[in-house]
């Protein structure tokens, strides 16, 4: 009798057998031994996702966003139906107060927007002396879950800013 | 011939954690193995040991690993985590000031800028030789640098945990 293929039921064996997959039923064995120990690692772990670095001179142009554009149709981000929150660490370098939007919208299934123009997620104002560290977290009660983001960027006068951009996923 | 029995996987996780226990219980498997499943739950999140050691902190602002050069992280690639979860046992009786410290980095790994975001700062006061424990709940920075100062040298043992969340099922 194998030591793991076979269990007494009071007067009778019989092999133990499992579904390996879709469509394939095993006796288990030393080589297809039960998974049941995998439970829990099947289940995937939240991924952060470092989504966008930039470094650009903000300046009175209302419509410059974290990329440097100035198209007001083209998205900061794309593909980022799958996050639930955005973290936007910033470095401020000059001295200058900037005012920020954050817009998002949704695509079809060919990846093209759905209508022109934006959705506004947020806007505010990022106060400070110069060479200090900024943190904003964009998000919403249920979630962000857009497929593009625009974040515009102004400033009354030229300053510079780092970004970085995390995704996380929920 | 017997018929093969068909079992799913998870059929036989349900046997296997709860028809011993509801055996030794009541003798009757069956119904206490379905009471028994409906309670089961899997974890939300698992614990990651991001570092376990000792320094010895004087009057510098060292990190919790003892260094006090101040460009240096204390853990990196931590932005997956939301939560960092540092337990820590203090040997002298003199107060412990921390600060707790954040920072991103670009793609290549490196720092955004000089310098660190403050995310937390305050003072352990409790008597030597004593556990204390702190949440830091501000996660999925790149990088943390946790801080501490006291007035006369004494070691501090930590453990410093990060909390990984699994996505909902």
């Amino acid at each position: 009798m194998g030591l793991l293929t076979e269990i007494d039921t009071g007067g009778h064996t019989m092999p133990i057998r499992f579904l390996k997959n879709a469509s394939e039923i095993a006796d288990v064995s030393w080589e297809t031994p039960l998974p049941v120990l995998e439970a829990s690692k099947e289940r995937k772990l939240v991924q952060a996702d470092r989504l966008l670095v930039s470094d650009i001179i903000v300046d009175n142009n209302a419509n410059r966003d974290l990329t440097n554009s100035t198209a007001a149709d083209q998205p900061t981000l794309s593909n980022c139906l799958l996050y639930h929150t955005l973290l936007w660490t910033m470095f401020k370098i000059g001295a200058a107060d900037i005012t920020y939007i954050i817009e998002g919208r949704m695509t079809d299934f060919s990846g093209a927007p759905l209508d022109a123009s934006w959705r506004q997620v947020a806007t505010g104002t990022i106060t400070g002396a110069a060479n200090t560290w900024h943190r904003i977290a964009i998000t919403d009660t249920n979630g962000l879950y857009y497929d593009q983001y625009r974040i515009r960027v102004q400033a009354s006068s030229s300053t510079s800013q780092r970004s970085v951009i995390v995704g996380v996923r929920r | 011939m017997q018929e093969p029995i068909r079992i799913t996987r998870r059929e036989m996780l349900k046997c296997i954690l709860a028809a011993p226990l509801s055996a030794v219980l009541t003798g009757l498997p069956a119904p206490r193995a379905h009471a028994q499943l409906d309670e089961f739950s899997p974890p939300e999140w698992e614990w990651v040991l991001l570092w376990e050691g000792r320094a010895t902190i004087d009057n510098a602002w060292r990190d919790i690993k003892g260094n006090n050069a101040n460009p240096f992280a204390t853990v990196s690639r931590t932005t997956n985590y939301s939560q960092l979860l540092w337990t820590g046992y203090k040997m002298g009786g003199v107060n412990l000031e921390y600060r707790v410290l954040a920072r991103s980095v670009d793609f290549s790994g490196m720092p955004l800028a000089s310098g660190w975001f403050p995310i937390g700062q305050g003072v352990i006061t409790t008597p030597p030789q004593r556990w204390f424990r702190l949440m830091i709940n501000e996660g999925h920075w790149d990088e943390y640098r946790i801080e501490l100062r006291s007035a006369s040298p004494q070691i501090v043992h930590s453990r410093l945990l990060a909390r990984w969340d699994y996505l909902p099922k």
